[in-house]
């Protein structure tokens, strides 16, 4: 199952993050962070990135990583790690779980190259993109994890983004990597699995989070979970994983509902019509219905 | 309105018809203003929102290739993505203006100001600029473009991270009409249009490159002169004038303080307040390059000091501005010594107290040339 | 030249407090800079925002470590290190709800208060996490230290804040009345 050891005792193992992060109240990627580490379990190396997910670690002469940790450029998450995971090869000491912990801006877009690159090579580590769906730390501009409707900054309510997100897990299936899954914090079980059988397994792995972020989409700071859980129930972030690039298996949701009730929970989203939340819904069958046909071929051998 | 708000006022008011930028604190406003200027219909700009800084370049690059005026602006980690296009711009002669808003480079990251950023780009051929207050950056980057587009040179103005981007402080916003007339559209000789196809870029020989980087240098001793007559213009227009070196009340002083940036706003307080008393004036620089020898020689005349306040450093060698005014000042033979501070380097504040402790330091003699002295120490 | 710090929490609306004080003076024919605190700054965070006032154009530009006068907008900070380093004659006006405990200030201290907390509360003037008390600590501001009249104000408050400009006004007039100096 997930190595003999019950969800109870896995929640009642140590943190490996001290309490005082300079994350706002209610923020995903925190939550995120904390189950990741937990799973990874002590044996672990962190680069992060330019963003909130190296900001929130806190400021020289503070930190709230119990394990090493590295802040990177913005665009090397991947190389970086990639490279740290060689040099502990080298030295003996393999054993090391190597995690790249990057946002959306450092994964989608200006890391792009780099994660391209290590997942071509197949490099040995653990990828983790928590994805708030914005250059939240900048002040909330736009990036190509931004959805449809969605105001940033930079998509202001006069010309709101206008394109979809970019399908980041599709990009990774394209290299054929031997573990791909997305993950909520809204299912800490299912998150805390995927990453435990991530660490089993050897080659480059990819794992995006959806992380809600109450200061960019605009939301009391206690729904986070809330928000998180429709996200998946609505399908707008369906729960799966991709074997190799070409086996998807969907994890176990509850029954799918409509976009409404995310959509209309975010003041991100307050300037979608019912045109434009129609359009969404039309998308969001769309690609759930992609994505089950893709589950019902198996490994796609036959 | 802040430095930034007065940038991408500037920046608004030039009509580029092309921006691309990427968000990178201290600079982020500027992208955000401008993103808010197009969605109003209030400025007709394809806006590219790029994914990276060298993407945001290379879009400029490409824009500016279609004869259209194209503006972006970064910072720090940002303008060090565009190391390899600012070269890139110059080469291709290319009137791309950038604005760099100050910021310590990584690592560790800092949010601090200091000048290393903008300075490890000098040698990349682009024209460079340092401001003072949010008026000038306003009134450098419309001067920037006219620069840009007359000497087919990228140009750069330099805005220092939060003392200058964050601070809000009273600004004249000039008449659009008059900016129009000041800064009329773009009419690039050379584009990509199929009427008129050229190829750009391929390969060259040796000796064809010598002479483009040698056009350059000469081109760079023009852009000199261009830039009086364009100040001279800009001042016709809008009553301010701006020049190359700009000394304050340094006539009969003993001691002349170099600065460049918000910096030279704190030494001019100081100047009016003790400069008769310790016998200092102020020397700003605004063009960093072409580096302004003969101004910067007129302006020390009659003083016998010159301390160079760097907001930087080139480890190993040592604060940027005062290697180059010493080799200035050795070729013209003015025998003045010249030292060298370096002070703010991460954000750190330097104060009138501050100025007053190295000028102390500096009237108490000694010989302090071939030393570095560390503000704050 | 006058030095102003404004001391409170991100959500306060502390750097707006700034732009409302700045288009006032700027109003009146003086030479403002303002500017916030700066660093990574989240919700709920202390945060700071400064100016300078002065007739003429004011060149420097540097933090301000010793303001002439401290605007706080939570009590709670005034036993933190908001009061670290001021000058023994800076002048203060505290956000002090009497059932709380008073601010502990030295006695060569001006010290003003306003229980602006509930002049918003009672104007409705909140959002999920605070109260925006700014509006009435600017017109607390303005009576205390006579720098600048009420009708700048107002009238700085209507061109700034983003939504319920009446209630914002209202604020602002009734602390302007209700601030008082404590006597030591």
């Amino acid at each position: 199952m997930d190595g003999g050891l019950s969800m109870a005792k896995f929640h009642a193992k140590e943190e490996l993050i001290y309490p005082g992060s300079f994350a706002c109240p209610g923020c995903g990627l925190m939550i995120a962070f904390r189950h990741v580490l937990k799973a990874l379990g002590k044996n672990t190396a962190v680069i992060t990135t330019a963003g909130c997910g190296s900001v929130v670690a806190g400021s020289y002469p503070q930190t709230i990583s119990k394990v090493p940790f590295f802040h990177c450029s913005f665009g090397t998450a991947a190389a970086t790690a990639a490279g740290l995971k060689a040099g502990f090869d080298m030295m003996g000491k393999g054993s090391i779980n190597v995690l790249a912990w990057a946002g959306d801006g450092g994964t989608f877009d200006i890391g792009l190259q780099s994660l391209s690159g290590a997942a071509e090579r197949n490099d040995d580590i653990i990828y983790v993109c928590y994805d708030n769906e914005a250059y939240m730390n900048t002040g909330v501009q736009r990036s190509s994890g931004t959805p449809l409707g969605a105001w940033t900054t930079t998509t202001p309510i006069e010309s709101l983004e206008n394109r979809p997100k970019k399908r980041i897990t599709a990009i990774m299936a394209a290299h054929e990597i031997p573990y791909i899954a997305t993950a909520s914090v809204s299912y800490p079980d299912d998150l805390k699995k995927k990453i435990r059988k991530a660490k089993g397994i050897k080659g480059f792995r990819f794992i995006h989070i959806l992380v809600p972020c109450p200061t960019g989409w605009l939301y009391p700071a206690s729904d986070t979970i809330r928000i998180g859980r429709s996200a998946v129930l609505s399908r707008i972030f369906p729960l799966f994983e991709i074997i190799h690039g070409k086996e998807y298996r969907l994890s176990p949701m509850g029954a799918k509902i409509s976009v409404n009730e995310y959509l209309i929970s975010q003041g991100r989203f307050r300037g979608l019509s019912e045109k434009d939340i129609s359009h969404i819904q039309e998308k969001v069958d769309e690609y759930w219905f992609e994505l089950k046909m893709l589950a019902a071929r198996g490994d796609g051998r036959h | 309105m802040t430095g930034n708000d007065a940038a991408a006022m500037a920046a608004k008011m030039a009509k580029p018809q092309v921006v691309a930028a990427y968000p990178i604190t201290p600079q982020t406003s500027i992208a955000e203003k401008l993103a808010s200027y197009v969605a109003r219909g209030e400025l007709n700009a394809h806006y590219i929102k790029v994914e990276s800084e060298t993407s945001a370049l290379a879009a400029c690059i490409g824009g500016s290739l279609a004869g259209a005026r194209v503006f972006t602006a970064t910072s720090s980690q940002g303008l060090a993505l565009m190391h390899e296009l600012l070269h890139w711009a110059s080469g291709a002669r290319l009137p791309v203006v950038i604005v760099n808003v100050n910021r310590s480079m990584a690592a560790p990251w800092s949010l601090g100001i200091d000048h290393n950023d903008s300075l490890s780009q000098r040698d990349t051929g682009c024209i460079q600029m340092y401001c003072e207050t949010a008026q000038e950056a306003l009134d450098n980057i419309l001067i920037a473009f006219k620069l840009a587009e007359k000497t087919l040179m990228p140009t750069m103005i330099c805005m220092d991270g939060f003392l200058l981007s964050h601070y809000s402080e009273p600004v004249d916003i000039p008449d659009q009409a008059d900016v129009d007339r000041f800064l009329p559209p773009r009419k690039a000789k050379y584009k990509m249009d199929p009427k008129n196809p050229f190829t750009f870029g391929g390969g060259v020989s040796p000796t064809v490159l010598f002479g483009l980087r040698k056009r350059i240098q000469d081109d760079m001793d023009h852009a000199l002169s261009h830039f009086q007559k364009i100040c001279g213009q800009f001042y016709r227009y809008f009553k301010r004038r701006y020049r190359a070196v700009e000394p304050f009340d340094t006539k009969g002083k003993e001691i002349a303080l170099i600065t460049n940036g918000t910096l030279s706003g704190t030494a001019r307080a100081f100047v009016e307040q003790a400069g008769k008393e310790k016998g200092v004036g102020l020397i700003k620089i605004r063009l960093f390059r072409p580096f302004p020898r003969r101004e910067l020689t007129m302006a020390l005349k009659g003083l016998k000091k010159a301390v160079v306040i760097d907001r930087n450093l080139s480890p190993g060698s040592g604060g940027i501005f005062s290697q180059e005014i010493r080799a200035v000042l050795y070729e013209t033979g003015q025998k003045i010594p010249v030292i060298s501070a370096i002070g703010g380097i991460g954000g750190v504040d330097v104060t009138i107290e501050d100025l007053d402790r190295l000028v102390q330091r500096v009237r108490e003699g000694g010989n302090l040339t071939g030393e570095t002295i560390w503000m704050g120490d | 030249m006058i030095e102003i710090k404004l001391s409170g929490r991100g959500g306060q609306g502390v750097v707006l407090a700034s732009q409302i004080l700045a288009a006032a003076f700027f109003r009146t024919g003086k030479w403002v800079q303002s500017f916030p605190s700066f660093g990574a700054e989240r919700r709920g965070a202390p945060v700071a925002a400064f100016l300078r006032v002065d007739a003429k154009e004011i060149t420097l530009r540097y933090g301000i470590t010793q303001p002439d006068w401290l605007i706080i907008f939570d009590s709670n900070l005034v036993n933190n290190t908001v009061m670290d380093g001021v000058k023994p004659e800076v002048s203060v006006i505290v956000n002090w709800s009497p059932s709380t405990q008073g601010p502990k200030l030295s006695l060569r201290q001006r010290v003003f208060v306003v229980d602006a907390t509930s002049i918003a509360e009672a104007l409705n003037l909140r959002t999920t996490s605070f109260s925006i008390v700014n509006t009435a600590m600017v017109g607390a501001f303005a009576k205390a230290s006579g720098l600048i009249d009420l009708d700048n104000i107002t009238k700085a408050i209507g061109e700034l804040a983003p939504i319920k400009k009446k209630e914002n006004v209202a604020a602002a007039k009734e602390a302007y009345v209700k601030v008082k100096e404590v006597l030591l």
